[in-house]
């Protein structure tokens, strides 16, 4: 095998494994996706170290010489779609039949993918945040305020989200925008600000972040999982730490 | 309580389009949402860590079924049902009490928070480590 050959396997594996991290899959997936694909070119000795933040591929060539490469993880997000598709895609690649550009392409397709437009994101969060006002048996303003709430907030965040303003102040704001919108509201035409308060947090509540955690935890991959948690736990406080400090502050003003 | 239940399945289903899943996939997790949370409300309040452990690894059970059955990955059925049972409330209302100057009121509830996040992942755990042993993939073994 050629000297780039074991280039083009790392560059092929390790983007592979970049787009199911960044998307929010499991470290085992991550992993053995990376490890399969070295496997479909006879390369036994192979090892695969994944975590939220980074991810490091090592494989050994058949004269002993070794091959490595890290690729650090910078944006994380959530799109099961790419991560479905990633792993749908490395399980057809069974031999090493098709080229190593045609693999790049079709992982960068993958990759550039759209989402859905931010529009319907918008009515997604504002319906979700409206169904969760009946989950906590509110009323027919609870339901409308936590409609208009939901919207706004999620605009907001992903305002911010997209200029990079780190993952605290961007939860730290979200939830004090939770309180203040659900709060006037309530506060101008009636309802419960208890429960649209609680709706809208509910929305930005790191549901794929815990889930990953435990079910890295369970397989075995504890650092990740702790690391995983803990960032949960950082959000679901700075979330909460944001709306109480805005009840607070509304509450020392007079609202 | 049937819309509630109801409301907790579109939650859910609202949380697969913020996730970017797509398609049939969407109903199924949104049904996993509304069974897991029936589950959940027919414990009453001093049997919530049991109710929780319980809708906990039924929805972790389910979401392994439908991901043969729609051969997609478990967390996509997972991950948006789990929300509506996720104590965010608890949380609040430990950090409002906190700053209200309720020190041990808010470590009590913090605690009691911690217990609910925790029967949550114990149901999550049994269910994933029971399809270990089942499919044979153990976490050790698996390297070679």
């Amino acid at each position: 095998m050629r000297h780039s050959a074991y280039g083009n396997i790392l560059e092929v594996s390790s983007f592979a494994g970049k787009i199911l991290l960044e998307n929010g899959a499991e470290i085992f997936r991550v992993e053995q996706t990376a490890r399969h694909i070295c496997r479909i070119y006879d390369l036994e000795h192979c090892e695969c170290f994944a975590t939220p933040t980074a991810i490091m591929i090592s494989i050994i060539g058949k004269n002993g010489e070794v091959h490595s490469v890290v690729r650090r993880i910078t944006k994380r997000g959530v799109n099961l779609r790419k991560v479905a598709l990633v792993n749908e895609f490395s399980r057809e690649l069974s031999d090493g039949s098709s080229s190593f550009e045609q693999i790049k392409a079709d992982l960068k397709r993958i990759d550039e993918l759209p989402g859905y437009p931010l529009w319907f994101m918008l009515l997604t969060a504002a319906v979700g945040t409206a169904a969760f006002t009946l989950v906590f048996s509110g009323g027919r303003l609870d339901f409308w305020w936590g409609f208009l709430t939901g919207g706004m907030v999620h605009l907001l965040v992903t305002a911010m989200a997209s200029r990079s303003s780190g993952p605290f102040l961007t939860n730290l704001a979200g939830g004090g925008s939770c309180a203040l919108f659900a709060r006037v509201l309530a506060h101008l035409g009636g309802g419960d600000w208890w429960i649209i308060t609680i709706s809208a947090l509910m929305l930005l509540v790191p549901g794929m972040l815990m889930t990953n955690a435990f079910r890295d935890l369970a397989a075995g991959d504890v650092l990740s999982g702790l690391s995983r948690a803990a960032e949960a736990l950082c959000i679901a406080v700075s979330l909460a730490g944001g709306a109480a400090f805005v009840i607070y502050l509304l509450h020392w003003g007079g609202l | 309580m049937l819309i509630r239940v109801v409301s907790a399945g579109v939650v859910s289903a609202a949380f697969c389009f913020l996730f970017q899943v797509q398609g049939l996939n969407i109903a199924a997790a949104g049904l996993n949402g509304a069974l897991g949370y029936l589950i959940y409300l027919s414990f009453p309040d001093d049997r919530i860590l049991t109710g929780l452990l319980l809708a906990s690894a039924f929805m972790a059970a389910y979401a392994e079924a439908a991901a043969r059955i729609r051969k997609a990955p478990s967390i996509m059925f997972l991950s948006a049902a789990l929300i509506p049972v996720v104590p965010g409330g608890g949380l609040f209302e430990c950090a409002l009490k906190l700053l209200n100057g309720q020190k041990y009121e808010a470590m009590n509830q913090f605690g009691e928070v911690m217990l609910e996040a925790g029967a949550i992942a114990v149901g999550i755990i049994l269910v994933s480590s029971v399809m270990q042993i089942v499919t044979g993939k153990n976490a050790l073994k698996r390297s070679h």
